[in-house]
């Protein structure tokens, strides 16, 4: 794992997604600052892509405005490259697109690009454990984390993608697509611990998580809560004059996770 | 006493001998008053980049006693020198190894390479007189030394330019001698105590020698695996002695371990350094692949997956498949780590070459043109590192043997005009391996996957393709993939598609959340299918309720009217629910209750899926619910109403373009989020495994049937068997069981909508690319970018922008063909058979007729063609009639 990963997990972390291109590249690129600025330990910049199979209707509807404002991966690469060397945000930045347009891009090609750029992880949720072969090597290879998915229902298969993640652990919390949920009714501790038994690789739990209420319980458990479609709602409903929501809703959520700092560190490693 | 007290006892002996005659201070004067040796040529040889050889010249050893006995000390040097020796070691010691002082000098006289005196020194006395006698080195043994006179007899050879091998058993003794500040360690694996030989202690003690120093490996070494071990333990230098005494051919022997060492190297390099934990590309079959000719991105991603041992790119300008340096690095950063590149090269300069390899573009050199010896000993020397392969222009075994002269590591043989795709007479090859030595053969000229399999019989070290492997001009992946595995001898039959893969395509593409869903179906469905109880109930079910077996009916108007081949319909439309998709919702929602699930979901597109799960969960007692497009919900009101007299749920699906895609997606992220009591029905031979093989074989009823009954009316197999193929169900379900029937031309049409060459069309094989979407890897309908293209076809049944993994690898081994079929062609298909057999077919339908149309006329009335009649034209009257300009709704 690179250092600006591994450093972004020292204490629970506020990771944050938006969709890459909505409304504008430009847009974007500020509020990833703006979130940065705010406290954020991670952010995810989704690529979008036409069919996104585990988005609920918020990140879905995200992806076809960002789609129709001409987004692309070649973009979301110049706009982390800019974010890096300009902007100078120094947070690690993981993609999260659906393998498609990956393999489309070419494989190594993807990944020698996101490195160059500053990509530090990738999340490719319908490349589960038994096919990551596709592009674990490139990965490798590139130096990008390749980030596995735990779900609810991964059952005997928890232990066995826990012991050959890398990077962080992306812990689905419930059932379904993502979007905001009124209550999280997974046992979160208990696949926390079974994670905890084969790997000391971060774990931060998403989809669902919308409120300060539910990130503390949260970071009280893992090392990371990843809010997606909150602020994607927000962006929908403040275009690009979100900066101002992002920036307050992103402080409340970062001091929500730092209370449940001190008090409980499950994640605590060697 | 051992053997070691004993040597160090005669060597002490004679020293006291030799001073008798000449005083130690004669003996310093005379060592002083030579040219002290400059650059320490010794330790230079010894130290040149790859795998340097130390030839040992002795008569016997007390080990093995007499070796040579007629001992021509000089010719052997001699033969050392020319075999490429960097240096030689000659044994002096008089009374076990039967050696001389005077054998030294003459040695020394004669080569021009180092030359080691190896004896048993105890005394300075020995290391003035060495270098006396003509040396470069002398041999200090630890265990016969003091930690001071180490140091001391170092820094006296030292002094006078001379080099020290210093000689190491154990862990103890390499310590020693690098406290000494001993610059050349080597490794005795003999045991001299005992002289037993274990060669792990080479291993072993590698990582105890510092990297500014020396390894050399000594004794034990007697095969060319000997050699690999060594290079793999990563040894500077070998001593070699014995091995290479008793042969008659002494240069050629030395010359092959070389080669052996060279190639070891190069194998392992990439695998040892720059990534630690991947296995070496070469296969346990068949000869090394080498890809010549890449140029793009999109070649090194399909070397990246089918993993040649070779890629080659090509700096000679007037090539095609030219690359300049900047393109071949960006290529090679592209390339897994595993695959060395070659750089091909036409009477360029040297220092292109060099400078690509120093670049890090290629590993190896590959020459066509003139190179010639001069040529390749100059690359040598700049380039020592880099083996060399000489290509050749073959006209006859003689060109053969005259490229194998000039010395390269590796020979080329392509025919007499390289990259035309022509080839050449390999008899020549075996001519001209009788008359003469050739290195390892990389065998070119015209190979094909068709014909590399018998070119990988020659016994070569890799077979080279570059046109045989395009299309258009273009490299082509699958042209790629199967070349390399007809060169790893996996023919297509042996390469039987694993569970859920079909070649490259298939898999399991789904978010974490659904794997267990789909593992505990893959499990059920495998348990199940072979269960008797299951079976008779699905028979039953398909018996007395679907209506099958469907009729196979001799379409007699059609094929009178056509003129040709007759043609047979096989009437899945008069299928309960007008349709095949019968056979697969029954098998599926039979399947959900022995699983214990309580509600099924589907997607449809035009409906008739839907309408036949929505049927199935009726008769069986399962809450059903239906996903479907918006627009399809408007375009197919009366399925909708259809599924809900049926006591279906119909969700109308408003994301995306609101077809049947989007259908899909729905009813994914719905299954997601109630796996566990909720079975997905999904409605052809797509999505993750196992359900193109499961859809597959519920719908194989239609083929077995079809098969048996062209049998019984015709008395022999079918010329062809159509179908329309959107996802594909109905066209795998008639096609798998013909499979092995070679004879059999299997045929699927796809909807090309307003035309293939149109952006308005669903043609996915003419028109799509590899892609992975809806958990499967297969080929889809996308844009420049990888985003799923919007699709279109008269046919909603056929409006799907993939196509299911098993077609793909049919149409990518090319046992089943596609066609397009137009929606103006398939409308007119429609109202043709309606007029000629009285028979509305479903619009999907139509297309396979229309492409029968067109075939059948041109072939023979002995012959017989089979139509699969899919589904029934109800639905698409009224569609048609709009098609004509003609307004038929019901309200």
């Amino acid at each position: 794992m690179n250092n600006r990963l591994r450093d972004a997990f020292d204490s629970p972390g506020f990771i944050a997604f938006l969709t890459g291109g909505d409304p504008t590249i430009e847009d974007t690129r500020r509020f990833i600052g703006v979130l940065a600025r705010a406290g954020a330990s991670l952010v995810e910049i989704g690529i979008p892509f036409s069919d996104p199979i585990a988005e609920g209707p918020v990140i879905e509807q995200a992806s076809a405005r960002a789609l129709d404002a001409g987004a692309t991966p070649e973009k979301i690469f110049g706009l982390v490259d800019l974010l890096r060397t300009e902007d100078h945000v120094s947070i690690p930045l993981a993609l999260m697109t659906y393998l498609n347009p990956v393999h489309h891009y070419g494989y190594a090609a993807f990944f020698a690009r996101a490195a160059q750029v500053g990509v530090d992880a990738i999340i490719i949720p319908d490349l589960p454990w038994e096919e990551q072969g596709e592009v674990r090597d490139v990965a490798t290879r590139f130096g990008v984390a390749l980030i596995s998915m735990i779900a609810p229902t991964s059952a005997t298969r928890v232990r066995q993608i826990a012991r050959e993640a890398t990077g962080f652990i992306y812990l689905v919390s419930s059932l379904g697509v993502t979007g905001v949920r009124s209550s999280i009714t997974t046992d979160i501790a208990s696949i926390v611990a079974e994670i905890r038994a084969a790997t000391d690789v971060p774990v931060a739990v998403g989809f669902g998580i919308s409120t300060p209420e539910q990130a503390r319980e949260m970071a009280a458990l893992a090392d990371g809560v990843i809010v997606g479609s909150a602020i994607v709602s927000l962006i929908a409903s403040h275009g690009a004059q979100a900066d101002q929501a992002i920036d307050d809703y992103a402080r409340l959520m970062v001091a929500a996770v730092n209370e449940a700092a001190p008090s409980h560190r499950p994640g605590t490693r060697p | 006493m051992t053997i070691l007290d004993i040597l160090a006892a005669d060597a002490r002996a004679r020293v006291d001998a030799d001073s008798a005659s000449v005083s130690l201070a004669q003996m310093r004067a005379q060592a002083r008053d030579l040219p002290t040796l400059i650059g320490h040529p010794f330790e230079r040889a010894v130290g040149a980049p790859g795998l340097s050889f130390i030839c040992e010249v002795k008569k016997a050893s007390p080990s093995r006693g007499v070796i040579s006995s007629d001992y021509p000390y000089l010719d052997i040097a001699v033969d050392y020198e020319v075999g490429g020796a960097a240096a030689i070691s000659v044994l002096t010691e008089p009374g076990h190894f039967l050696g001389s002082d005077s054998h030294l000098r003459a040695i020394a006289d004669r080569v021009t390479v180092p030359v080691l005196r190896k004896d048993f020194t105890v005394d300075e006395y020995q290391i003035y007189q060495a270098r006396t006698l003509g040396a470069s080195a002398v041999l200090l043994i630890c265990s016969l030394l003091s930690d001071t006179q180490l140091s001391e007899y170092m820094e006296l050879a030292q002094s006078l330019g001379m080099c020290v091998l210093t000689e190491t058993h154990d862990e103890a003794d390499i310590e020693r001698a690098l406290t000494a500040g001993a610059r050349i360690i080597g490794v005795n694996t003999r045991n001299l105590h005992d002289f037993s030989v274990d060669p792990t202690t080479g291993t072993s003690m590698r990582h105890l020698v510092p990297a500014d120093r020396l390894f050399v490996w000594e004794s034990g070494v007697r095969s060319h695996e000997d050699i690999a071990d060594v290079v793999r333990a990563g040894a500077d230098a070998v001593l070699m002695g014995e091995a290479l005494m008793k042969v008659p051919n002494r240069a050629a022997l030395l010359q092959k371990l070389r080669r052996t060492a060279r190639h070891v190297q190069i194998e392992d390099r990439h695998t040892s350094s720059d990534a630690p934990d991947v296995p070496p590309v070469r296969g346990t079959r068949g000869p090394g692949v080498k890809i010549c000719g890449i140029t793009r991105h999109e070649d090194a991603e399909a070397l990246n997956q089918s993993l040649p041992q070779y890629a080659g790119f090509v700096f000679h300008p007037a090539s095609r498949r030219h690359v300049d340096l900047e393109t071949a690095l960006d290529l090679r950063s592209l390339l897994d780590p595993r695959i060395l590149t070659v750089g091909v090269f036409q009477d360029a300069p040297v220092a292109d070459v060099v400078e690509a390899v120093e670049a890090s573009a290629v590993s190896m050199a590959q020459l066509h043109g003139a190179a010639d010896g001069e040529y390749v000993l100059a690359l040598r020397a700049a380039a020592p590192h880099t083996p060399i392969i000489k290509a050749v222009a073959a006209l006859d075994a003689g060109s053969i043997v005259d490229a194998a002269g000039v010395g390269a590591d590796y020979l080329l043989v392509d025919s007499a005009s390289p990259g035309s795709g022509e080839g050449f007479d390999w008899a020549w090859l075996e001519e001209a391996r009788l008359l003469t030595d050739l290195p390892p053969i990389f065998l070119a000229g015209g190979l094909t996957p068709d014909t590399v399999g018998e070119a990988c019989r020659l016994g070569v070290h890799a077979v080279d393709v570059s046109s045989g492997v395009e299309s258009d001009g273009l490299k082509d992946p699958a042209k790629i993939a199967a070349f390399i595995a007809a060169a790893r001898g996996e023919t297509r039959q042996e390469r039987k598609p694993s569970p859920g893969r079909f070649g490259v395509h298939g898999g399991q593409y789904v978010p974490e959340t659904l794997m267990h869903a789909v593992h505990a179906l893959d499990e059920a469905y495998t348990h199940y299918k072979d269960d008797p109880d299951f079976r008779a109930d699905l028979d039953t079910l398909l018996r007395e309720y679907a209506g099958r077996p469907s009729l196979l009916s001799l379409a007699a108007n059609m094929t009178a009217d056509l003129g040709g081949a007759k043609v047979y319909l096989k009437r899945e439309d008069l299928n309960h629910t007008g349709s095949h998709k019968i056979n697969n919702v029954l098998g599926q929602c039979l399947l959900a209750l022995r699983m214990g699930k309580t509600r099924v979901i589907a997607e449809t597109g035009a409906g008739q899926h839907g309408v036949a799960t929505a049927t199935a969960a009726a008769l069986l007692g399962l809450q059903c619910e239906i996903f479907m497009g918006l627009e399809d919900t408007r375009r197919q009101a009366l399925n909708v109403y259809r599924m809900e007299l049926l006591g279906a749920t119909v969700h109308p699906v408003t994301s995306g373009t609101q077809t049947l895609k989007d259908a899909v997606n729905e009813t994914m992220r719905e299954w997601t989020t109630r796996p566990d009591d909720t079975h997905y029905v999904l409605g052809s031979v797509m999505g993750p495994h196992p359900f193109p093989t499961m859809v597959r074989d519920f719908q194989c009823v239609i083929g077995r049937e079809a098969r048996a009954q062209i049998l019984a009316a015709e008395g022999k197999l079918p010329a062809a068997v159509v179908a329309c193929v959107g996802g594909g169900s109905n066209a795998i379900g008639i096609f798998h069981p013909f499979l092995a029937d070679e004879s059999v031309a299997l045929i699927g049409c796809e909807a090309a909508g307003l035309g293939a060459d149109t952006p308005r069309t669903a043609a996915t094989l003419t028109t799509g690319s590899l892609g992975i979407f809806h958990g499967m890897k297969s080929y889809f309908c996308q844009d420049e970018v990888g985003q799923i293209a919007p699709v279109y076809s008269i046919s909603a049944g056929l409006d799907y922008p993939g196509v299911g993994p098993e077609h793909a690898w049919l149409h990518d081994t090319g046992r089943a063909t596609y066609v397009p079929v137009t929606d103006a062609e398939a409308v007119d298909a429609f109202e043709y058979l309606a007029r000629t057999e009285g028979i509305i077919c479903a619009i999907e339908s139509a297309h396979a007729l229309a492409h029968a149309r067109r075939i059948v006329p041109a072939m023979s009335p002995d012959d017989s063609v089979i139509v699969c009649l899919s589904g029934r034209g109800d639905k698409d009257v009224a569609a048609i009639a709009a098609y004509r300009g003609r307004q038929v709704e019901e309200d």
